[in-house]
């Protein structure tokens, strides 16, 4: 009956790692901390470098057909390159606490022991195959991002960090409690497991849409999406820089990939499906429309990102729903170049705001022209967050609204085609605000002659972030068939 | 075949009246002062209803009535109830008493600061106890299992601003969580094993399982006597109901006497089937040990609660021995008598507790102490009267029934060992007789002690304090609403009530019943037993009669005598105490032990961990720092959160105005309540 939990020990080598690594970050600070500080970093940072080697390894290995590990995991390809995608984000945000000066506060071994704790979360988070181990997952990211929102040491942080508790707390009881009844319905928690689904769908329509409106919730409210939203930008404004763009990319990639999961169990019962399209959808055009809208009218660069990411969050959904190889392609895509650009743009926005805690937008005037550098950089990531070409967010973008415009054709579904005009509407909406801190950077006049310290650390670092935008238009072919050749689609 | 249509009706009404006291009750401030008359109307009519009920049903054939309660997969699990004639007994006897014991806390409690929650707790208390005896489903049985967990600690922490109290209120209940693991692993394996958790069906699906030797089901059985063991006071851990004592004494005599700490026996009764050899053997063990260990430890106690207390620890072995050996019946029957005999104790305690406050006054002497106690029974003859005939049926003196129940466990006893020690080859077995009769000699001598100590003799306080003795002329019997239950219930201590014939319990109503129920068990052993049990009755009867006047008179010399008297005043340090009697006073230091063991060990570890930590300091300061900004701002927001719900409702009225002027930590409410409308609103609009 109970298969051998050391046969498919090789399939969770990475995670066991990350344990490791994880209790021996303690270790090596309790011992060596004293001595030299830069051991322990140097110690989390190789860590982390060895798991992704790890994670890339497993690419080699036969991955099985079925969940595995007692019936509590399942890996596939794809899960391979978003925990590749995932261990970069938890490995980037090691290095830039590491050389930035205004992150200092942060280069402790304990910040770095929860973001290895979080990326241990999100990789289990993004292949369970069991409500209880997407639990474990989820409230493993969960409790070590409430940890390190509070990291920035102030009232405002402090204050941040129990929001985002409280508002967490509550969301993941809502999920609980759905998946209670999904239990009760579909008498098991392996989700994966056909037979599930099936049961599932002959539960009483009411509490069908009950129970996978709250269960979404939980999923919801970790991708920051309408109307789990709230909590952003409160927490964005008062969490350090580097933690942001942490946790806004980390738990993002990771809740929409177990949606994406999740969308693809489900989406072999046609009841579901009905539910599932609709909830998702409604979801995207709704956070599509509220993050840019409320974005608008912003001059906070933290609170202006923050709901720049709810409305980037609603593409990525929309780019789950069509389902088919083409569209898993953009979504993998959108998922590793919204990576990339929201980490750059908090990047930028720590060194240009300087030490003030007020992101204000005003600070930026005339800097770009005394730094062209700098506001190169910046350009490019705005242009590449509005999807504009020649970056990498246009093609993105292109290949999410083709294969969603083939999907509202197909399916002949108003909602769809709803959601498919939204998108392309609110690109340009969007272009308004991302190109707000651009106006003051180049258009702005200012008496103001101090200069932002940019270190060459720095300059490699914002390069590395900024080429892919750059390469992901110029070969996009190349990209593109990387992505599908990884993932064996 | 068509049952009488008001069996469900009246035992809903049984059940639920003691709730709705509760519910009634809880926020009943306004009423508090007819607060303790609404607990026993409410519970007089269940008592009634139950009374009906028994009386309607006790010919029939048990009534059965189960529903579906909810589907999990395929599997579904039931509530319902059993009226069978285990539980009617049950349910006269828990409504009986609790109605005593409340019309008793009327004046007894009166005046107290939250009069009328002692008795919503009461209500609640009741309420549960009547679920567990009328469920047909171990699950539902273990939900009211641990409400009435809470309710006991609710009422031994009654008096909250007493340190002692609250300690041990959190004793109780953290030692009765310990038993109810086991109970909930066993019935975790029970329904892995047999997919039911209804009583009746675990018996029948029995035969299938057994055949194969289960080790599961042996480990089940072993679960639920874990149970037992936790909530019924057994060794080891038995430590809780002395301190239990610090509640209300009409509460102690409901609960810790009467009926929860019966609860054990009672599952016990009801899983028998399922409990194998080994598992019997450790309940006689168990049992054995607790009767002595009981009876031990109550004779050199000088608390008169607490001599009860061990009392009822002894007396409740002597149930579980009972059922070890296949005695169920004889458990029962014992359940029942020591029920009425040690409730109509604790009554005439309370009223002497009472009394002596009254003479104790203001001085820091305790009121509990008999040292302190002697000559009352002039000035409270009907306590007095009260007093002698419960202290006469629990020291089982012929012609009580007390005596009838006693005599017949011990004979089963005997019998038991007379089997076993033929079947092992082995005589070590008659130490479990032996063990027994020790612990019925005992029963004899403290009972008598307290009896002498407390109301024979000359008062020993006036003796020391001369000027009180004015106070101790006036002192008297309680008011009415007092004595009618301590009457009702010393009522119920003769023969006459149980038996038509003084020596054998046979006779009994009760019995013949139950023994019913006992039969369906198909053990083969019980036929010897029976026969061997009428073979050892007449000697037993002899031998403990005798054993119990020897005992009696060996008190009454003892300490009635009066110069032996002048040697416990209460200021004279007897030199220093045998070795034996620090071992009683001290309840053979398990108390001590536990500290040590179990408490120590963990505080050693946790010191351990913190010096550990201490390595860490860094992120200690980090953390601490943390914690006391945080901690602020959780009271900040705590404050407001409470409001911020009053608020929240305020703001829904008084209109968006109000939301401008929210500070900023009101917002998470907000926020949640905004997720909720639109929650509400995806899953509308997919309906539609």
């Amino acid at each position: 009956m109970l298969e051998n939990p050391f046969q498919n020990i090789a399939l969770i080598i990475p995670e066991i790692f990350l344990f490791g690594i994880f209790i021996g970050n303690v270790l090596v600070d309790l011992i060596f901390g004293k001595i030299n500080k830069t051991i322990p970093l140097a110690f989390g940072i190789i860590g982390i470098i060895t798991a992704i080697v790890l994670v890339i390894n497993q690419y080699h290995l036969t991955l099985p057909l079925q969940p595995f590990f007692y019936k509590m995991l399942y890996i596939n390809r794809s899960y391979i390159f978003i925990k590749i995608i995932l261990g970069l984000v938890s490995l980037f945000t090691l290095v830039w606490i590491n050389i930035s000066k205004r992150s200092i506060k942060l280069a402790i071994p304990e910040v770095q022991g929860f973001i290895i704790a979080s990326y241990l979360g999100a990789c289990i988070m993004v292949e369970a195959s069991h409500f209880m181990s997407l639990i474990l997952g989820l409230e493993i990211v969960s409790i070590s991002s409430y940890i390190l929102a509070h990291f920035s040491f102030n009232k405002k942080g402090a204050e941040s960090s129990l929001k985002y508790f409280l508002f967490g707390a509550f969301s993941t009881g809502l999920m609980i409690y759905g998946i209670s009844f999904m239990y009760g319905f579909g008498g098991s928690f392996y989700f994966y497991e056909t037979d599930f689904a099936n049961k599932l769908a002959q539960a009483p329509a009411f509490f069908l849409v009950f129970s996978i409106t709250l269960f979404l919730g939980g999923l919801f409210f970790k991708v920051a999406l309408f109307p789990f939203h709230i909590w952003a930008p409160d927490v964005y404004e008062g969490a350090p820089t580097a933690i942001v763009a942490y946790f806004s990319v980390l738990p993002k990639i990771a809740g929409l990939a177990v949606l994406c999961n999740i969308y693809e169990v489900f989406v072999i019962n046609p009841v579901l499906q009905s539910i599932m399209i609709f909830v998702l959808s409604a979801v995207a055009i709704a956070s599509i429309l509220v993050g840019n809208l409320s974005a608008l009218w912003q001059n906070n660069f933290k609170r202006m990102m923050a709901y720049s990411s709810i409305a980037q969050a609603g593409f990525i959904l929309a780019a789950i729903l069509p389902h088919n190889s083409y569209s898993s392609t953009s979504f993998l895509f959108y998922l590793s170049i919204y990576f990339f650009m929201n980490f750059g743009a908090f990047f930028m926005g720590e060194l240009l705001f300087g030490k003030q805690d007020e992101f204000h937008l005003k600070q930026l005037s005339g800097l770009g022209r005394r730094q062209p550098l700098l506001g190169i950089m910046l350009l490019i990531i705005m242009v590449s967050l509005v999807g504009l070409p020649p970056t990498s967010g246009f093609s993105a973008k292109f290949l999410l609204f083709t294969s969603l415009y083939e999907f509202s054709q197909n399916t002949n579904n108003h909602l769809i085609l709803a959601l498919f005009l939204v998108a392309v509407v609110n690109t340009v909406i969007s272009l308004f605000f991302y190109l707000k801190p651009l106006y003051f950077l180049f258009l702005k006049p200012t008496e103001n002659q101090t200069l932002v310290i940019f270190e060459l650390k720095g300059k490699l670092f914002c390069i590395i972030i900024v080429l892919p935008l750059i390469i992901g238009f110029f070969s996009f072919d190349k990209f593109v068939h990387l992505i599908q050749q990884l993932n064996g689609f | 075949m068509p049952y009488p249509s008001n069996v469900l009706f009246l035992s809903f009404v049984i059940i639920l009246f003691p709730l709705l006291s509760f519910l009634v009750l809880i926020e009943g401030k306004k009423i508090n002062n007819w607060a303790g008359h609404i607990g026993v109307l409410l519970t007089g009519i269940s008592f009634v209803c139950s009374l009906f009920l028994t009386n309607q049903q006790w010919n029939l054939p048990p009534f059965q009535m189960q529903t579906t309660w909810f589907y999990v997969g395929n599997s579904s699990f039931t509530i319902g109830i059993t009226l069978d004639h285990l539980a009617l007994v049950m349910l006269s006897l828990v409504t009986l008493i609790s109605t005593l014991v409340q019309l008793y806390s009327i004046s007894y409690m009166h005046g107290e600061k939250h009069y009328f929650k002692y008795f919503a707790y009461l209500g609640i208390f009741t309420f549960s106890m009547l679920g567990i005896v009328t469920t047909s489903n171990l699950l539902v049985l273990y939900g009211f299992w641990e409400l009435v967990g809470l309710s006991s600690y609710l009422l031994i922490g009654f008096w909250y601003l007493n340190d002692k109290a609250v300690k041990a209120s959190k004793k109780a209940f953290i030692v009765n969580r310990i038993g109810d693991i086991g109970f909930l692993l066993g019935i975790i394996i029970l329904w892995n094993n047999l997919g039911t958790l209804e009583f009746e069906e675990i018996i029948e699906k029995l035969p299938n399982s057994i055949s194969s030797d289960n080790i599961w089901l042996t480990l089940a059985g072993i679960g639920l006597v874990c149970g037992c063991i936790g909530k019924s006071a057994q060794f080891p851990l038995h430590i809780w109901l002395p301190d239990a004592m610090q509640g209300p004494t009409p509460a102690s005599a409901l609960i810790h006497a009467a009926t929860m700490v019966a609860a054990g026996i009672y599952l016990l009764a009801r899983v028998f089937p399922l409990l194998d050899d080994v598992t019997l053997a450790i309940l006689v063990g168990i049992g054995s040990i607790t009767a002595f260990l009981g009876a031990f430890s109550a004779s050199s106690q000088f608390d008169i609660k607490k001599i009860l207390a061990y009392s009822t620890i002894s007396q409740l072995g002597f149930m579980v021995m009972a059922m070890g050996v296949n005695a169920t019946h004889a458990a029962i029957f014992h359940l029942v008598t020591h029920a009425f005999f040690k409730a109509g104790l604790f009554l005439a305690v309370g009223a002497v507790i009472h009394e002596m406050s009254n003479l104790i006054g203001k001085s820091h002497d305790d009121p509990q102490n008999i040292k302190l106690m002697g000559g009352l029974y002039l000035k409270m003859p009907f306590t007095f009267i009260c007093y002698l005939l419960c202290t006469l049926s629990a020291i089982g003196m012929p012609f009580t029934a007390g005596f009838l129940s006693k005599d017949l466990i011990i004979s089963y006893v005997w019998a038991w060992a007379d089997l076993k020690s033929a079947q092992w080859q082995n005589p070590i077995i008659y130490i479990i007789p032996l063990l027994a009769f020790i612990s019925t000699l005992l029963t004899a001598f403290y009972m008598s002690r307290q009896l002498v100590m407390v109301f024979l003799g000359k008062n020993r306080y006036t003796a020391t304090n001369p000027t009180r003795n004015d106070v101790f002329q006036a002192l008297h019997d309680p008011n009415i609403k007092m004595l009618i239950p301590m009457i009702i219930l010393a009522f119920f201590t003769p023969y006459m009530l149980f038996s038509t014939h003084p020596f054998s319990a046979n006779f009994s109503w009760i019995l013949q019943k139950i023994l019913i129920l006992q039969s369906q068990v198909s053990h083969i052993d019980i036929v010897f037993l029976t026969a061997l049990e009428h073979h050892r009755h007449i000697s037993t009867m002899i031998i403990c009669a005798g054993l119990t006047l020897i005992s009696v008179a060996f008190a009454y010399i003892r300490y009635a005598v009066p110069k032996r008297i002048i040697g416990i005043t209460p200021n004279t340090i007897i030199k220093g105490p045998s070795l034996l009697t620090r071992l009683a006073r001290n309840a053979f230091y398990l108390d001590t032990l536990y500290l040590f063991v179990a408490i120590n060990f963990t505080q050693h570890v946790g010191n351990f961990c913190k010096k550990l930590d201490k390595g860490i300091d860094k992120s200690i300061d980090i953390l601490a720092i943390t914690q006391v900004v945080f901690s602020h701002i959780i009271q900040f927001l705590d404050k407001k959160i409470v409001d911020g719900t009053i608020s929240l409702i305020s703001f829904s009225v008084s209109g968006i105005g109000q939301l401008s002027r929210k500070i900023s930590s009101g917002q998470i409410q907000l926020y949640i309540f905004s997720v909720f409308l639109f929650i509400i609103l995806i899953i509308t609009m997919l309906l539609i």
